[in-house]
């Protein structure tokens, strides 16, 4: 028997104890779960700057984006870099003349925005694993910045270190 | 004592099944938490009166939303709450002139609608949660279902606290 009649272990530790020991350590870990992103820098090794491209912006939301900013997967929530760098324009919209001829000209109330997100993670294969973030050239993500939601597309990914 | 002679507690559970079940509680709470970080956030918190608007560029029949008309998102069966205040406008409508270049336009019959919504969510500083499901700014709501009418497709412009 591993535990005795007295309700001990080896007949030295009390199982109640043990049980104490047990639920301290997991309100430890739940504890240190809430104030880090143990997820995103779990496995980070490399530095990786990311750029997304945006369009169809409402006017009111192009300040949204802006230097510091945390960027988060809008699925988890999971924050996995910070905005580096971004400019917005106009967002072109293309339509034809009456010559058939395509002409690109400015969509009124909308911007194009471009950003870079620096975050750690893995990359390999042009791919990039930031936080819970697939990343690669071509994907569509919805990301959110502060409390505004983004659909972006991802153009390219460098490691800085 | 809790524990009787044969280290059962009120002689039903032995202790390694409370251990087992603290351990399953524990890893169970942690993957919750790890992929629903903020939602399970929201089901321990009380809900908050929010006033959320939703913007249609270009709609006909907007005179038709009223004040009180329950407003939800179809996709997610979420509520957001009761009309508040119907904002009408000329519409905005996009067209192409003989140039080629993007001009904006209103159609007749139609309008700019904004519905300022109120009702019960979780708001914090990165987005609200209606019936568990996250909403931010600029979120485009496929599935508007206002009253009785087919579901709209909506831009949430405005969440704020009451």
């Amino acid at each position: 028997m591993l535990i005795d009649k007295r309700g001990k272990l080896f007949g030295k530790v009390n199982v109640a104890d043990i049980i104490i020991i047990l639920l301290v350590f997991v309100m430890v870990c739940i504890v240190f779960m809430f104030f880090t992103n143990r997820n995103v820098q779990s496995e980070a090794s490399d530095t990786i700057r990311v750029t997304f491209n945006v369009d169809d912006i409402p006017d009111i939301f192009s300040n949204s984006i802006q230097k510091g900013i945390p960027v988060r997967v809008q699925k988890s929530s999971l924050a996995f870099g910070k905005v580096m760098d971004a400019s917005i324009s106009d967002m072109l919209f293309y339509g034809v003349n009456s010559r058939g001829e395509w002409i690109a000209s400015p969509k009124p109330n909308y911007k194009s925005a471009s950003f870079v997100v620096e975050g750690s993670g893995k990359y390999s294969d042009g791919q990039a694993l930031l936080g819970e973030a697939e990343l690669y050239p071509g994907r569509y993500i919805a990301v959110v910045l502060g409390m505004t939601t983004f659909w972006a597309k991802v153009v390219d990914i460098e490691i800085v270190s | 004592m809790l524990f009787n002679s044969k280290s059962k507690l009120f002689k039903r559970f032995n202790t390694a099944d409370i251990i087992i079940i603290i351990i399953a509680v524990a890893i169970v709470f942690g993957l919750v938490y790890r992929f629903d970080r903020e939602r399970s956030n929201s089901l321990l918190k009380s809900p908050d009166n929010i006033k959320i608007s939703f913007y249609i560029e270009s709609l006909k029949g907007a005179s038709l939303f009223q004040k009180g008309d329950t407003v939800r998102d179809k996709d997610t069966n979420a509520v957001f709450g009761e009309i508040h205040d119907v904002i009408l406008d000329k519409s905005i409508d996009y067209g192409v002139n003989s140039e080629g270049v993007c001009i904006v336009s209103s159609k007749p019959l139609y309008n700019s609608v904004t519905i300022v919504v109120e009702g019960k969510g979780n708001y914090s500083d990165t987005g609200a949660f209606f019936n568990n499901s996250a909403y931010y700014l600029n979120n485009n709501i496929t599935s508007l279902a206002v009253g009785h009418m087919p579901p709209l497709t909506a831009r949430i412009i405005k969440i704020e606290k009451l």
